[in-house]
This record gives C-alpha cells, structure tokens and sequence, in this order.
C-alpha cells in the first residue's frame, strides 16, 4: 500500500531537510499532559497524515516519513512535518518495494527519529504494510519510539488481495516485526475497507475514503485517550485489548446524532463491513467500546448500544469507556475495536516478548531498560530481514525460541503445544458438510453449521 | 353420505421424511387414520425444497402409498411449512365500537382482526397464521368472546405467523404439480403442537419443541392460546454432520451412529470406551470413542436447546411454562432427551405421543408422527367448522383462533 495516490505535482513543494521539524512535532501537549505524535511511514501513511491533518488534532504533532521524495499532499496543511527517511541510502527515489532497503533507510535516520519521539508519551505509527516503505521502516520507527519512552500504537493497513501474494507475505511478516516491538497493533485489511469505500468508485476517491477510516480511527482513538472520561480508557485497556492477539483486528467508528443515535449507531457499527454483521464481534474475544458525547450523554444511552453489542460478544472480555466533550452537543460517537484471539499470536508475541527480556509496561518508562532491550531486539527483529519473501513464516531463531519455551512450560506446554497446533485449523476452512450448498444459518453472526463443539473450542483428543 | 369432504390428508414435506397421513372424518366429527404414507425425502434441507424434482417425486411415492392403504383417493392435502424464514410474534389490534348502543357485534369483531393483521412485515413475507389470543373491551382484559358485550373500545391480541411467500410457494407449487389441491399450508410447529398437547397443558403453559431434522420448530401455548412460536434452522442432519466431522466417518455412517450409539447426555461409564466401527465398502475397520460420539451430539442438542431458551427468556415466554417441555419430532428418539432438555430449561420435559385420533393408533404413536397427525388434526377442525358453516349458511371464512383454543 505504498504511494497509493496519484498526485498532481504541487508548487508547494518543501525540502524534505532533517532538522527544524522537531519542535512541531514534539513539543505540543494535549490536555492531561499526554504528548503524542502520528507518524505516518510510508506512501500511505503520509496520504493517511495529511488526510488527517485536514481536521487538525489539538496538541498532536504530525509527521509523515517517507524514502521517496514526494510533492506534497493537496490538502496536506503545513502542520505536517516531512520527514525523508534514509537520504544517503536511497537519495529520495524510493524503495521499489524491499523492506531490507526500508529498514536500512530508516536505520540511518535514527538520530532523526529519536528527536522526532523525543518527549512524547504515545506514538501513534499509520503506515500501509506490503511495500518497501512501511513495512521495513515501521518498525524500526516503533522501536525507536519505544526506546525514547513512549508508548507505541501503530494503525496499519494490509494490501488488496489484488496486489499479489508477495506484497501480502510482507505485509504478513511487517505485522509479526511491529507486534514484537509495538505496544498496540491495529491491523486493517484493505479489502475489507474496499467494501467501505464502494468498489466501482474512482481510485483517488476509494483511497480518499479508506484514508478518512483511517483517519477517523486515529481521531477516536485520540478522542478516547485523551477526553476526561465518566468512564475512562486510558492506554493500559487499549493495550489488553490489542496485545497478544491475532494481528488482524477490526475497528469501526460512527457517529450519529439526534434521537435514534443509539439504535443508528448499533445499525452502523454492525453494519461496518469489519465488524461483518457482528460476525468479528462474535469471534472476537477483546472487544473495546469508547464513548464520546456531549455534556448530555447518560448511562442509559451506553446502555442502549453496549446491550445489543453485548449480545454479538457473548464470550469476549468487553472494555466499556465513556467521555465528555462539549464540542459534541447531541452527537454520540462510538469506536469500537474487536481483538481476535489467535493462539499462535500468543505463543509468537510470548516468544518475542521473552527474547525481549520483558513485557513492556505500558506508561512504565522509569523501568524501561534501554539497553538490554536494543540488543535483544536486534537479535529478535532485525536480523531475519533477509528473507522478506517468505515473510509470514517463522526466522529459524524464532522457531527454536518457541519449541524451547514451550518444552520448558511443562505440564502446561502440553496444553499449549496442542493449541498451537488448534489454531491452525482455521486455515484449513471447516468443511460445511451437508450444509455445502445450504444458506447459512446464521444466529448472531455466529455460522450455527459449523459442529458446536468447534466454535466452543472443544478439543477431542 | 361419504363425500370428499369427509377425507382428510396431512402432508409433511420433512428434510428427512415426507409423510402423508389420510384420515376420514365420519358424521358425528370423529376423526380416525385410515391410511400412512412415507418415503424418505431427497430434495429438502433445513425444512425447505431445494430440489424440486426430488421432492416431488418423493411426495408421489408417499401419497400413493397412503392411498394404497387407506383405499382411498386423495385430492387435496393440508400442507405442513417450516424453515428459518418462518416467525412468529405477538401484535395487537384496536378498534372503536361505533354503534350507538355500544354492543360489540360480529362486525366489530372482524373489524379488530382485521386491523391486527396490518402488520409492519417485509413485503415479500405472507401471514401464515393469524390466531386470536384474546379481546379486551375498554381495558378490560382476558375476554374470550366479545360479541354482545358493551364497550367503547375493542382490543385484540393475536399471534401472527408469517413466512417469505416465496419460499412458501415453492412447497406449494411442488404439491400443485401432483395435481393435489393444497387446502391450507400450516405451520409445522404449530402442527405438532396440536398433535401433541391436552387440553389441560394448553391451558397450564407448555413449551413444545418439534426435533426435526432440518429445523427445529417451537410452541409456546399458555391459557389455552399460542404465546410464541418460533424456527430455528438446526436439526438431526446438523448433529449427523457434526459426527461426521468429527469422528472422520461418512455421513450416512454418522447417521447411523448417532440412531445406534447417541445419547444426549455424556455418562461417566462412557470415559474411555471405545468400539469398533466395522469395514465396509472397501473403508478400514476404525475405532470410535464412544465418549467422543455423545459429547460431540450433547453440545449440539444442549445448544439448540439454548437458543430457543434464549429466545424464551428475551420474550418472556418462559414464565408462563407451568406444564413444562414437551418434545416430539425424530430428535425426540435420542436416548435421555428428557433429561437434558429439563435441565436447560429448568423443567419437567417429557415426550410428546401424538393421540387423540382414532383408526391405526398403533402405527402412529411415535413422536415423529405428530407434525402430520397434528396436520390432519388442523384439517379435521377446518372442515368440521365449514361444515358447520354450511349447515349455518354462514361464511366460515372467520378466523383460525377458535380451533386452536377450543383443541
């Protein structure tokens, strides 16, 4: 998803010179005293930035990075910084698409890169994963900004099927990178967003709308961290929702307003086509609801959409949170972020944490040991960068990392082992049987065909 | 005087089995079962025709056989319908009484019918059922019959079944193939319920689950009326494909498995048995877990009963089930069914004999009969009540209410 828009040449365009950006992306503070920076990474990311840079953020700094020297954005204000990202190694043109030269760029851009995190509490990293860019970049951002302190959530968006297997292996592989460094990943299909945006549509404009999701999603997620809240979310319930989980999570915001807003906003949010008729929210087993309204927002309209929502994720830890801001009057906004629980995401993110040495703790900076952490890091999520084609798979460290914890766990790594094996079998899609050629039976979003015991999760064995 | 009239014919397009059952209605309205037809049914899935040719042949192969037996010729059938598309729920009509002496006459009570059937239903949805459950005059309320009572203002409760009239019309088009008039579709669940319940579990409040083998359809009767109906698309074939898949065997092995072998409760003894599945058809010999065989079938049963106990508790139908659960249906032949359904809903759950009608009783005293029985049942009242019409000279176009009350 690198360079994803074909953009007129602008006269506006600036230098992209390291330096003198720093204080705009740093040194702004929102209420509470939360520093945060979007960093966009890659073609993608900086169209995702200047898209959301149309309806500035108070106090958030934004910056795009990239390799590629581009015109700017139309529309992109001149509160973006931009970034260029290896100026030595690729002289400004670019990738072509390797990660390897992604990450080496943005290695030599590290001094750069920490002034840029530099003070902040949150980085939130947007970035499109299949290109050279973002995928390789990415996560060297995230680690960087997780080595100056901050806590790091990335937002990213994974290739249209009809981009190739290869762009989607990386895609899959950049994923594994930045869950191994990040606090937070948000993983969004574009083929899904494709149904959002409407598929006959012109490209600028499919684009355009996936870039306002995306947007959006960032808007509410700063919404819901920073707001003063009834119910408050702050970074530690997004990270439980998000950490260790499969990489793909779904996130659906919607807004409404007037005297249905309760009943719409349930109608909207299923209806995303994330959230698939419920169907991701009856897989899911985190699910986050964030509140936003005005100073008139009541318990009893929380309860109006957490009940029906509550239905579609019977089995799933729910993370409810509720803030006020004036600005909103009558319109009630909702974001939702639905976490599957992929057991082999466990199993990975426990290996990668363990060659961590730690799990980072959120807001725990003071703890944050720099040193040990860099260099197992390098150890666990650098080196394997020669084989980006085979992206998806596991580095052979990774693997002996696995097997070797797993035999340690003991009585329980039997149970473990067997799960790893388990959540494989989504892959092999469940045969419908005699069932093949019927509708579906669908009960809240759940296929009541599939045997019982499957979606229980009973093992036989 | 034995005109056509007199016989009357169920059928029951299943998703396992078509049945036809003919009956003969004497003069005095004693209804008896002179002739069963059945023929294993290839074109159906969850309750609806997917094959059209199949079905109607397997249609023709059950009637005639009825007609073999019962020596006589079958004109036209009440037709049994099901499936997911088919629901039911509760609505209320109101209307003014205008006449200047305030009695509520039969026109008034027409009238409050008719504005109950306005209901906010997709357009390509047809009104299967309209059942009276109740009037109340001027907020006066559990009056069974309000003609000749003062009031200003009629209310009318009534449960409305309704179905994609499409889906219903594929049924009906097979049956009209055949030459055979279709009298009246009827809701299978329905059916059963007639076939199934006494007067006095009417009465008490009894939940009535039809196990099928494609759908499973469900009754709530209370006070005498139909409280709640309701479909769900799961049945028999979905616990067969759940064997099947789970125990690696074919499926037409599963299904045998699960008529020989099932239960609907996991006994402790089972822990660890085992048997062997002999080889056949060229297939090795295979060892099954007998513990495996009824967890995989108990968490598909328990399930279903879930669903529907769900659907109960967000209508509040639950609290009216003094008389408990009846089951009937196929499903209903699973070893300690009773068991497992009394404790999902938390109340005694018996099995469901059809009974109440004459003729072959011996044949047709099996819970997988009453959705036809209930059928001839249904058909039974509609032609006793026309004839009573004719006698009267009276249209007997008035509502179906009255039969499952007074049933």
């Amino acid at each position: 998803m690198e360079e994803n828009k074909t953009v007129p040449a602008s006269s506006k365009k600036e230098p992209a010179e390291d330096g003198g950006v720093a204080s705009s992306a740093g040194a702004l503070a929102v209420p509470k005293r939360l520093k945060m920076v979007v960093m966009g990474v890659g073609g993608a990311g900086g169209n995702c930035v200047a898209s959301l840079s149309r309806e500035a953020l108070e106090g958030v700094g934004l910056v795009a990075l990239n390799t590629a020297v581009t015109p700017r954005m139309p529309g992109s204000a001149s509160s973006v910084a931009e970034v260029q990202l290896g100026s030595t190694t690729t002289r400004g043109l670019g990738t072509g698409g390797d990660p390897e030269v992604g990450r080496a760029a943005a290695e030599s851009t590290g001094v750069r890169l920490r002034e840029l995190c530099q003070g902040n509490d949150i980085v939130i990293i947007l970035s499109g994963m299949g290109g050279g860019t973002g995928t390789g970049a990415a996560p060297v951002v995230a680690r960087v900004a997780k080595e100056m302190g901050a806590l790091v959530l990335c937002v990213v968006t994974t290739p249209f099927s009809f981009e190739g297997t290869r762009r989607q292996r990386q895609a899959a592989w950049g994923v594994e990178q930045l869950k191994a460094v990040a606090d937070a990943v948000i993983c969004l299909p574009n083929q899904k967003l494709l149904g959002l945006a409407g598929e006959e549509g012109p490209v600028l404009e499919v684009f355009r709308v996936i870039n306002e999701i995306l947007a959006e999603g960032v808007r509410s997620l700063f919404r819901m961290l920073t707001k003063p809240g009834i119910m408050h979310v702050d970074f530690n319930d997004l990270c439980s929702v998000l950490k260790g989980r499969h990489a793909e999570s779904s996130m659906a915001s919607a807004q409404a307003g007037g005297e249905n807003r309760a009943a719409d906003i349930v109608g909207q949010v299923v209806s995303s086509p994330f959230i698939n008729g419920g169907q991701a929210l009856r897989e899911a087993d985190a699910v986050l609801v964030s509140f936003v309204g005005g100073s008139k927002l009541s318990i009893a309209e929380v309860n109006r959409v957490m009940g029906p929502i509550q239905e579609y994720c019977g089995n799933a830890h729910v993370f409810v949170g509720a803030s006020i801001d004036p600005d909103f009057e009558d319109r009630l906004a909702v974001t939702l972020i639905a976490s599957k629980g992929g057991r082999l995401g466990v199993v990975l993110d426990s290996a990668a944490e363990g060659a961590m040495g730690r799990e980072p703790t959120p807001g725990g900076e003071g703890s944050f040991d720099v040193n040990r952490d860099t260099s197992d890091r390098s150890v666990s999520c650098t080196t394997p960068f020669g084989v980006p084609g085979g992206g998806a798979e596991l580095s052979m460290e990774k693997r002996t990392e696995i097997l070797k914890a797993q035999e340690e766990m003991g009585g329980k790594s039997m149970r473990n082992g067997r799960r790893l094996r388990q959540s494989l079998l989504p892959l092999e899609i469940v045969s419908r049987g005699r069932f093949e050629k019927s509708e579906p039976t669908l009960h809240r979003g759940e296929d009541l065909d599939v045997p019982t015991y499957i979606r229980r999760g009973v093992s036989l064995n | 005087m034995f005109d056509s009239n007199s016989i009357v014919v169920g059928l029951e397009v299943g998703t396992s089995k078509v049945c036809a059952v003919v009956s003969e209605l004497n003069e005095s309205g004693v209804l008896g079962v002179i002739g069963i037809g059945q023929s294993p049914s290839r074109g159906v899935r969850k309750g609806e025709i997917v094959d059209s040719t199949l079905t109607s042949e397997d249609i023709r192969n059950a009637i005639v056989d009825a007609e073999k037996m019962a020596d006589a010729e079958v004109r036209s059938v009440f037709l049994g319908v099901s499936g997911a598309h088919v629901h039911g729920f509760n609505n209320r009509g109101v209307h003014p009484v205008v006449s200047a002496d305030r009695e509520i006459g039969e026109e008034d009570v027409k009238d409050v019918l008719k504005n109950a059937k306005t209901i906010n239903i997709p357009s390509e949805n047809h009104v299967i059922h309209v059942i009276r459950q109740h009037f109340s005059v001027d907020g006066q309320g559990g009056i069974q019959n309000p003609v000749g009572m003062l009031g200003a203002r009629l209310d009318a409760a009534v449960h409305v079944v309704h179905g994609n009239f499409n889906r219903l019309q594929n049924a009906v088009r097979v049956v009209k193939g055949l030459q055979l008039e279709v009298e009246e579709v009827v809701f299978t669940g329905l059916a059963s319920a007639l076939a199934v319940l006494s007067s006095e579990q009417k009465e008490l409040g009894t939940l009535v689950i039809d196990l099928g083998a494609g759908t499973t359809e469900y009754v709530v009767y209370a006070d005498g009326v139909v409280r709640y109906s309701g479909v769900l698309a799961i049945g028999g074939d979905h616990v067969s494909n759940d064997l099947a898949y789970g125990l690696k065997v074919p499926l037409g092995r599963a299904e045998q498995l699960k008529i020989s072998r099932g239960s609907a409760v996991v006994e402790d003894s089972l822990k660890g048995q085992t048997f062997n599945l002999p080889s056949g058809h060229g297939l090795p010999e295979k060892v099954i877990n007998s513990e495996h065989l009824c967890r995989i079938m108990v968490m598909r049963l328990e399930e279903t009963f879930e669903l529907i106990h769900q659907d109960l508790n967000r209508s509040d139908a639950m609290e009216y089930l003094r008389g408990g659960v009846v089951l009937c249906g196929g499903g209903s032949n699973v070893p300690e069914i009773q068991r497992l359904a009394s404790r999902v809903f938390q109340l005694r759950a018996t099995i469901g004999i059809p009974g109440a009608v004459g003729g072959i009783t011996d044949a047709l005293e099996k819970a997988e009969f009453a959705t036809a029985i209930g059928l001839v049942k249904f058909g039974a009242f509609q032609h006793r009540k026309s004839r009573l019409n004719q006698t009267r000279r009276r249209s007997w176009k008035s509502s179906l209410s009255q039969l499952f009350r007074r049933a």
